[in-house]
């Protein structure tokens, strides 16, 4: 049997793919999740790895000629020297020649020591700050994805169930979503953060912080998906499957919930999003991911005081690439909300 | 041929796909000419062309709309907006969507007469009160007063057709203006048009009910996926049919 | 032996009396015509035959799962998200049970049945015309073997060379399937031909009843003689 690519699903992906910005955006989240998940290979060095000597370190420039022959890419050293008003200087050591390796140790590139690599400069503790990003990502980018799918889940059926009962559960469900939405999201993350013990590891703390994000975003989710379902339930198809005898939750989860798939789509982008810079939040001010493992928000407190964005710019760079993700998930949410759309108008009559 | 509508080789697609073949009729002064067909024939198609609202993606391909002496297809936009609704009004299937629903039924016929007149506010609210009446809308201060969806559907498919009227047009198109009505309110509607014919306004009447069309309309266009079938006066096309189509189409009507 | 009896049912909602004390009885192969216009209450009638609605006082009394019905609007009946295939197997849901060779043949015969082909269980709606829809409508009530098939104005929507086939379809499928059929329309024209009881409703209460062809001829209640003026002065009259 031929396959049929005519479901409006199909339709809607086509129609997805006809927007260029949109494709490009979703180009953009591909790389940045492929780096984050191929750290690993991508980043010359671990998240931790540190030297002291190269503290913020300017960007490392790649050279190909040497004495104006073309020559496989090196690095100079560098050594510290501090100038006339004590600030620091890096002065490249002709001298020391590093060339750059490939594949070695399972890393794309990478220089013998003690030659330090840095592509994107050095933090305080000389850490290469393009591989602590990569890292970084990491957490940055699969907080939102899982938080999300939590209060997504949460929504969708806490919603669905209260639009479709109505009477005293939604009345119940509804009074609890309130509850939750009366309280400002940043306060009510740090008041749930505070709740977290002091003693948990790392690992914990991401757990938390996940929860946390899911527990602040489902509220707004139920209650719009609550007024969706209160019109769907009405329509004619639900009465029909109602009639053949077909049960509640499988009429809600199988007819009613992908009807709201237009609106639920953007949402879901919308609120990975705002949940990466929620992350990106509670890290900068300290409550978030801690040191030594990297975020993007705890990259950016480095970046708070006006000294080293003055002398070593480059860490704020963490900075352009939540701006790239959250813009990226906002126009791709966009797009497929517009790509379904089309969907729910009625036929144009001839 | 001094028509008040002239249409001669319209011709309407979109892509490919052509939904209005060649198709060439007139609309005399004071009469009422009905284009019959099912879903597809693109009757409505025709109507949106005349007053230039097709859906982007639609777009003539050839064809001359001749209206009062000028060619509306080559018109500029203003000049079109005020077409619409001073010299052409429209009524359409589904009275509840054609209205707004966050204004009263005055407010929406004043907004059609500030648009097209330079009538002074007690002018306005006399004359709309007045077709208000015309439509015989039993109420009608009350109905100027009430919110579309606080009228009955017989009596906001009046308040439409008083919105078509209010500003005098020389013609009316009316799309299906009585399939979303009950028996009794479609006879109500149609003898709103016969009046209307009656004070010499042309309408042209876009159906698929051959009863209504029968009783209502003097000319008919028989419509079959784009292509005119036949057409002629009502007696002749639909008493004595020679296509096929047309035949089954009467048949079906007994 | 009735097939159905409804006895003295009423349902209001809030101040609104959508149905008050209507009684209607049914024999097998009795087919009945329900008249009235917008807000007489069939409607409401029929949804609380079918069960979705329950009345407030009074009886309907039926074999379990023998009635079905066929809704007015063939755009809002179908889910637009289902093919073809899961939108008929939803109403053999009591049957689920069956091997997927069963399901294709049962799914394959009710479709000849309506006049389709087997070829479109891989469609979606929005790929038929109003008329193919209905067709699948009906398809998928009578898959689910009713001995009452419930129409709710199910060819007001339709272009009237589509009404006459879906008409002759239902009279044929009728036969086949030995079903009662019970028809609700404001149109008196439509029934003439289809059914052999009629009732007739104004603001929720029966005003009329008896044998079609005796109601057309002579109708005692003014409302059904103005329905009755108005169904056929849209007949064509040359």
């Amino acid at each position: 049997m031929k396959r049929n690519n005519n479901s409006r699903i199909h339709l809607a992906f086509a129609s997805f793919r006809c927007n260029r910005m949109a494709m490009l955006c979703l180009w953009a989240l591909v790389i940045l999740y492929s780096l984050a998940i191929f750290a690993d290979f991508v980043c010359p060095y671990s998240d931790r790895d540190e030297n002291r000597d190269f503290s913020y370190c300017p960007p490392t420039a790649v050279e190909f000629l040497d004495q104006g022959h073309l020559v496989h890419p090196f690095v100079y050293g560098r050594t510290l020297t501090f100038n006339a008003v004590h600030r620091r200087v890096y002065v490249e050591d002709m001298t020391k020649k590093y060339p750059l390796r490939f594949f070695k140790e399972g890393r794309l590139f990478t220089v013998d020591a003690p030659g330090r690599f840095y592509l994107w400069g050095a933090d305080a503790r000389g850490r290469d700050l393009f591989s602590r990003i990569w890292y970084g990502a990491r957490i940055s980018l699969s907080i939102g994805l899982l938080g999300v799918s939590i209060s997504f889940i949460l929504g969708l059926l806490i919603g669905g169930i209260a639009g479709y009962y109505g009477g005293w559960v939604d009345s119940v469900l509804m009074r609890l979503c309130e509850m939750f939405m009366m309280i400002p999201g940043f306060y009510l993350m740090l008041a749930l953060r505070a709740a977290v013990p002091e003693n948990f590891n790392s690992v914990q703390v991401y757990g938390s912080v996940v929860v946390i994000l899911a527990l602040i975003g489902w509220a707004s989710l139920a209650r719009i998906i609550r007024g969706m379902v209160l019109s769907l339930r009405e329509r004619d198809f639900v009465l029909v499957a109602k009639t053949m005898g077909v049960p509640d939750i499988v009429i809600i989860c199988k007819h009613i919930l992908p009807q709201t798939i237009s609106f639920s789509c953007a949402t879901l982008m919308l609120t990975v999003s705002s949940y990466i810079l929620a992350e990106a939040g509670l890290s900068v001010v300290g409550l978030g991911i801690q040191d030594p493992i990297s975020s993007w928000g705890n990259l950016l407190s480095d970046a708070m005081e006006i000294v080293p964005v003055i002398f070593a710019p480059w860490i704020l760079l963490p900075g352009l690439f939540i701006f790239i993700a959250v813009m990226s998930f906002n126009v791709v949410g966009d797009a497929l909300r517009d790509a379904f759309d089309p969907m729910f108008k009625e036929e144009v009559s001839v | 041929m001094n028509s008040l509508l002239s249409i001669k080789n319209l011709t309407v697609a979109v892509g490919a796909k052509v939904l209005v073949n060649n198709v060439s009729f007139d609309v005399p002064q004071g009469k009422i000419v009905a284009i019959a067909g099912g879903s597809g024939s693109g009757k409505t198609t025709i109507g949106l062309s005349v007053l230039r609202l097709l859906p982007s993606a639609l777009s003539i391909k050839q064809g001359n709309i001749v209206f009062e002496g000028r060619d509306l297809l080559g018109l500029p936009v203003r000049e079109m907006q005020y077409c619409r609704g001073a010299r052409i009004g429209m009524v359409f299937q589904e009275p509840l969507s054609a209205f707004d629903p966050l204004f009263t039924v005055g407010q929406q016929l004043d907004e059609v007469l500030v648009a097209h007149t330079k009538l002074s506010r007690e002018e306005r609210y006399k004359k709309i009160l007045e077709t208000l009446t015309e439509v015989e809308l039993p109420d009608p201060l009350r109905a100027y007063k009430s919110f579309p969806h606080q009228l009955s559907g017989g009596m906001r498919q009046r308040a439409m057709v008083a919105q078509a009227i209010v500003c005098n047009p020389s013609l009316i198109i009316a799309d299906e203006p009585t399939s979303s009505l009950d028996v009794t309110l479609q006879i109500k509607i149609m003898e709103l048009f016969a009046r209307l014919k009656k004070k010499n306004m042309s309408i042209l009447l876009i159906a698929h009910d051959l009863g209504m069309i029968s009783h209502l309309a003097d000319d008919v266009i028989i419509l079959r996926q784009g292509e005119m079938v036949e057409k002629g006066l009502v007696s002749q096309v639909i008493g004595h049919p020679k296509h096929e189509y047309t035949k089954r189409l009467v048949e079906a009507f007994q | 032996m009735s097939i159905l009896h409804i006895q003295n049912v009423s349902k209001s909602f809030g101040n609104l009396r959508a149905v008050d004390g209507a009684s209607v009885s049914l024999a097998p192969g009795e087919h009945l015509a329900i008249i009235g216009e917008s807000g007489c209450g069939k409607t409401t009638l029929a949804k609380m035959m079918m069960g979705l609605i329950k009345p407030d006082t009074g009886s309907i009394k039926a074999e379990a799962h023998s009635l079905q019905m066929v809704f007015q609007d063939p755009y809002q009946s179908l889910d637009p998200l289902w093919n073809v295939r899961e939108i008929l197997k939803e109403a053999l849901w009591r049957e689920r049970a069956l091997s997927a060779a069963q399901f294709q043949e049962k799914l394959e015969k009710i479709l000849l049945a309506v006049g389709l082909t087997p070829q479109i269980l891989e469609r979606f709606p929005h790929e038929f015309s109003g008329g193919e829809r209905q067709r699948i409508a009906i398809a998928r009530a009578l898959l689910a073997s009713p001995k009452i098939l419930v129409l709710d104005e199910a060819v007001s929507a339709l272009d009237t060379l589509v009404q006459k086939q879906i008409i002759d379809l239902l009279k044929k499928l009728r036969q086949e399937f030995n079903l009662t059929t019970i028809f609700i329309s404001h149109n008196l024209r439509l029934v003439r031909h289809f059914s052999d009881k009629i009732i007739v409703m104004y603001q929720g209460k029966i005003i009329e009843e008896g044998q079609v062809q005796a109601v057309l001829q002579s109708p005692s209640h003014p409302y059904t003689q103005q329905l009755l003026q108005a169904a056929f002065f849209t007949k064509l009259s040359l």
